[in-house]
């Protein structure tokens, strides 16, 4: 077995699993079951949340290191765990490290939902948070119209590789605008509960979550910068809905929230 | 207990379209949807009729933890598939999103009650999954075989 392929399958694995979302202890423990049956006289892995670092040692062809920076991250759980079967078969002696990583380009092509439903789903999540956040069902109706163009307008700029701070204020903006726009035009009755429903899909409650998860296993390198991220999306979120609320008040009248 | 069922339906179909935006394979949807229900149902009956405050998110994470971890076991998926769209409902994605306006509005006395909240809220939704997948893997191993 040739151990550059192996290490290039195995950084591959991780920086799949971190653009993909997935925790970095976990990924720790992956690369491990890769390395592991391979017979390096030594190899150590470092996983941040910005990226990978292995060293493997092997009898033959001496130290070798391999780094990796992962910049940009979205949520995909379908991708992790297709990835997971993939490393599974490799372990299990299936696959060789060649096959393993042209399987591995290959998920990263498969799109699970077709967009329009991607778009649809952040305008009904959108919906239900502000049916119970005590909305009326009107306030819902105006939620999933706001949802699906904030929808639409963050997988745009997300496609465009847009500065991350940027996405999510104009995603609060547009949110914002519209929902005072509808209220304007008499549709809906309570303006925070609509803001506030429709914004669930992108205010970092999970990530926040899964930062917190991060820090209590003691991996507060990646915890704290996945804190700050966090906390750096609910600034620029609310950014953006200030913004909107700043500028129904220039172009004339009165907003109470 | 009639508002109870509503919000349950509520929080587990926000669940099911939450799932839908973090990707989550088709075939496990039907979990998130019956696991974020759980969850939360358990989380507003306690609010609702034991006026129980921060603890009760403990007990709702803690169902969906324990019900992911059951069957990530049996479809031998991650269990973080199931845990991260099922924990929604409970997470504090709202109480971060009103501190940062507060601050931004300069209203700092709601800025810390609602950021205290949102770090009460998210300890107790960690500590109840991390007791989770901290059991041994002994415990949904056996009773998983039993039942196939």
């Amino acid at each position: 077995m040739n151990s550059r392929n192996i290490l290039e399958f195995a950084v591959t694995t991780g920086e799949r699993m971190l653009a993909n979302g997935c925790g970095t202890h976990r990924i720790e423990g992956l690369i491990n079951k890769i390395l592991e049956p391979c017979k390096f006289r030594n190899h150590e892995i470092f996983v941040t949340t910005t990226g990978i670092v292995i060293t493997v040692e092997s009898t033959d062809e001496g130290v070798i290191t391999v780094m990796k920076q992962v910049p940009k991250k979205k949520m995909h759980t379908e991708h992790i765990s297709l990835i997971e079967d993939i490393v599974n078969s490799f372990v299990a002696g299936e696959l060789t490290a060649e096959q393993a990583l042209v399987e591995l380009k290959n998920a990263d092509s498969k799109a699970t939902y077709p967009y329009w439903v991607t778009i649809l789903a952040y305008g009904m999540a959108g919906c239900f948070r502000t049916l119970m956040f005590g909305g009326q069902i009107i306030d819902g109706l105006v939620s999933i119209c706001v949802g699906v163009c904030m929808g639409i307008f963050v997988q745009a700029l997300n496609a465009k590789n847009t500065f991350t701070f940027l996405v999510n204020c104009c995603g609060g903006f547009v949110v914002g605008f519209l929902a005072v726009l509808f209220m304007r035009f008499g549709m809906g009755s309570m303006l925070d509960k609509i803001i506030i429903g429709t914004l669930m899909p992108i205010a970092p409650g999970v990530p926040f979550v899964h930062s917190v998860n991060d820090i209590l296993h003691g991996d507060y390198t990646s915890g704290m910068t996945r804190a700050y991220e966090a906390i750096l999306t609910a600034a620029a979120i609310s950014t953006g809905v200030a913004f909107a609320m700043i500028l129904w008040k220039l172009l004339g009248g009165n907003i109470s929230l | 207990m009639r508002t109870v069922l509503i919000e349950m339906l509520l929080a587990s179909l926000a669940c099911m379209f939450f799932a839908i935006v973090y990707n989550t394979p088709k075939k496990e949807l039907v979990f998130c949807w019956l696991f974020g229900g759980i969850g939360y149902g358990i989380y507003y009956y306690l609010v609702k009729f034991c006026s129980m405050g921060t603890f009760a998110n403990f007990f709702g994470a803690f169902a969906i933890a324990i019900l992911a971890r059951f069957t990530s076991n049996r479809r031998e998926i991650p269990v973080m598939v199931y845990v991260l769209p099922s924990v929604f409902p409970l997470s504090p994605g709202g109480n971060m999103y009103n501190a940062c306006y507060a601050l931004i509005m300069n209203n700092l006395d709601m800025a810390m009650t609602e950021t205290m909240k949102c770090i009460k809220i998210v300890g107790m939704c960690v500590i109840a999954i991390l007791i989770v997948l901290s059991l041994p893997e002994g415990i949904f191993k056996n009773r998983d075989k039993a039942k196939a």
